[in-house]
């Protein structure tokens, strides 16, 4: 298990800094010029334009733009905004945790509306509540969460005056942000939690389990989901992913001011330092949270044990 | 002659691919729903009651208002025609999508699965680091570089999706090169590029077909919430994401403004779905 979790570290490192290398290729090889961008439509002499260069690094060759971004990386510098003028670390961090607030809301949303729709689902196969269940779930996964966003504050802001319409404060501020990012993974989860479940309640030991008159509920709970979880496990990691990106949009319908919307903010700009950064940000949680999930495969299930 | 009265009974009744698709319900309610949508799209000029910019002096009128099945917004334009017309954008936005991420991830697939070696360790240590980014922030980054709009996000969903068909066509070509008549045809002395095109590329082509059937909903969903936040379709264009902009500052006054496009939006991804899904239950021989 110790050597397994080495070698996932070792990869994991690997991956982050590809991560990061690619992020400043991508940035910097391509057409368009972020001085241009900075200056907008303003003539400006081409001594002032050389010197604007010079002052965002621009004027240096392209390996030693990226020795010196390396450098700084490692010392935990994401570089400075080219707008705000600000760290971009401190962009960050004030923005961070509203995204968290907001993802771990709608992983409540998924996990507490799919797996058990998903389960019961299962449990009734064939019946109508299963074809109730996997129509919405596919309504859900066709419908767009920002879409979503705004019917719900359409009904429970605008007509019911339930909740508020956007902005950032209390819980009440991340009910329908959580909702409609969640919705999405709900029906994800649904079905594959179904399915899942489908396969292993066709296995012998489930057959045994009944036959030795096991509660039908004991045989679905405790011996069924425990197996069945283990793929939905996966699923959720990678939904982490589909939630990052989902919180761009839904961050934007709600007025919530997270990396989200900073990262639509930088790239609407071409802030070269802050898109590079938050992107680094989202990616190093999407894949922290995968190993994470890897690593708790074998404390659901300990058949699972990794060989080196 | 028993020998062959034998082999035509077990021979399985091969049904056409499209009688096949038509037996499964879903397939069925896509088509159904997709083909009127991409005809008003196509024919939205003709067929559209009014041009999508064209303005009434009646402002937010409701659905089912005389002459506006579907209302007007606030400046008077007309929602069904502006739908119509937005889908030839929408719509559109899918198919190139796909197709880019399709076409470009296939070939890279085929080169590192039939080359392997330093060629696929490099394409696929590059496409395993564009894993590690959500798609839609690839897709930022993209939008980053290039500025925006919607043939920029064309071009970024459509890069975003590649590793997805890189990965796919490689497993398809390691297992199609190992293939007996794979071998004997090199044995025989054919150039790879001919193996590649003859043998490897037409064996791949069928699991690509089955994700790209579903990445095309995926593709319209994520172009729409690119627009929808202003970095795709210009705000006031007829094109559906933009139109949900617009109509946020409108949602007190007009529900239907928010409404209308979405349901829209939820159609055309639910019906492409169905077909993808039924597609894939059609040609994955592992699934049913």
């Amino acid at each position: 298990m110790a050597r397994f979790f080495a070698q996932r570290l070792v990869s994991l490192i690997a991956v982050l800094v590809g991560t990061a290398t690619l992020v400043f290729l991508m940035l910097h090889l391509t057409p368009g010029d972020p001085a241009r961008a900075l200056l907008g439509n303003r003539p400006v002499s081409a001594q002032a334009y050389e010197r604007l260069r010079a002052e965002l690094g621009l004027d240096a060759s392209l390996p030693t733009q990226f020795m010196k971004y390396a450098s700084k990386l490692v010392r935990g510098d994401l570089g400075t905004s080219y707008f705000t003028k600000r760290p971009v670390v401190e962009e960050v961090a004030s923005r961070f945790p509203i995204t968290v607030r907001l993802m771990l809301g709608a992983m409540f949303v998924a996990l507490a509306i799919g797996v058990p729709a998903g389960i019961a689902a299962a449990a009734r196969f064939g019946g109508a509540f299963d074809f109730v269940v996997m129509s919405l779930a596919t309504l859900g996964v066709s419908m767009p969460g920002f879409w979503v966003g705004l019917m719900l504050i359409l009904v429970f802001s605008v007509q019911l005056g339930w909740l508020p319409v956007a902005g950032v404060g209390g819980v009440a501020y991340y009910v329908l942000p959580a909702i409609a990012l969640g919705i999405g993974s709900a029906a994800v989860l649904a079905r594959l939690t179904r399915s899942s479940m489908l396969d292993v309640l066709r296995t012998d030991y489930i057959r045994t389990a009944r036959a030795k008159g096991a509660w039908p509920n004991r045989v679905l709970l405790g011996h069924a989901f425990r197996n069945a979880f283990i793929p939905v496990l996966t699923v959720i990691g990678l939904q982490v992913g589909g939630l990052l990106a989902g919180a761009v949009v839904i961050e934007t319908v709600f007025a919530l001011p997270g990396l989200g919307r900073l990262l639509v903010q930088g790239v609407s700009s071409r802030d070269y330092p802050l898109v590079q950064g938050v992107a680094l940000i989202v990616s190093g949680v999407y894949v922290l949270v995968n190993f994470a999930v890897d690593l708790l495969y074998s404390v659901i299930n300990p058949r699972i044990r990794y060989v080196a | 002659m028993v020998r062959a009265a034998s082999a035509t009974t077990h021979r399985p009744k091969r049904a056409t691919l499209l009688a096949r698709l038509l037996r499964k319900p879903g397939f069925v309610f896509g088509a159904l729903v997709i083909v009127p949508l991409v005809v008003a799209a196509v024919f939205a000029p003709q067929l559209a009651p009014y041009a999508p910019d064209s303005m009434d002096a009646e402002r937010y009128l409701p659905p089912g208002s005389s002459g506006h099945w579907l209302g007007t917004d606030n400046v008077g334009r007309d929602i069904l025609s502006r739908i119509m017309h937005g889908g030839r954008i929408s719509l559109l936005v899918g198919v190139v999508v796909v197709g880019i991420g399709a076409t470009v991830g296939s070939v890279l697939g085929v080169v590192a699965g039939y080359l392997r070696g330093a060629v696929d360790n490099v394409i696929m240590r590059v496409m395993d680091v564009m894993l590690a980014f959500p798609d839609i922030l690839l897709a930022l980054i993209v939008i980053t570089m290039l500025g925006p709009g919607i043939f920029n996000v064309m071009i970024a969903l459509g890069v975003a999706s590649v590793p997805v068909y890189t990965r796919l066509a490689r497993g398809a070509t390691l297992a199609v090169r190992e293939l007996e008549f794979v071998e004997a045809s090199r044995a025989l002395g054919t150039d790879s590029l001919r193996l590649l095109f003859r043998h490897v590329l037409p064996n791949v082509f069928q699991p690509v077909l089955v994700v790209a059937s579903l990445g095309v909903a995926t593709a319209i969903l994520a172009a729409a919430g690119l627009s929808f936040i202003g970095l795709g379709a210009p705000p006031s264009t007829a094109e559906w994401g933009a139109m949900l902009n617009d109509a946020r500052n409108y949602m007190r006054r007009a529900w239907w403004l928010a409404t209308m496009p979405g349901v829209t939006i939820t159609l055309a991804v639910l019906a492409i779905s169905l077909l993808g899904e039924a597609v894939r239950e059609v040609l994955d021989p592992r699934i049913g």
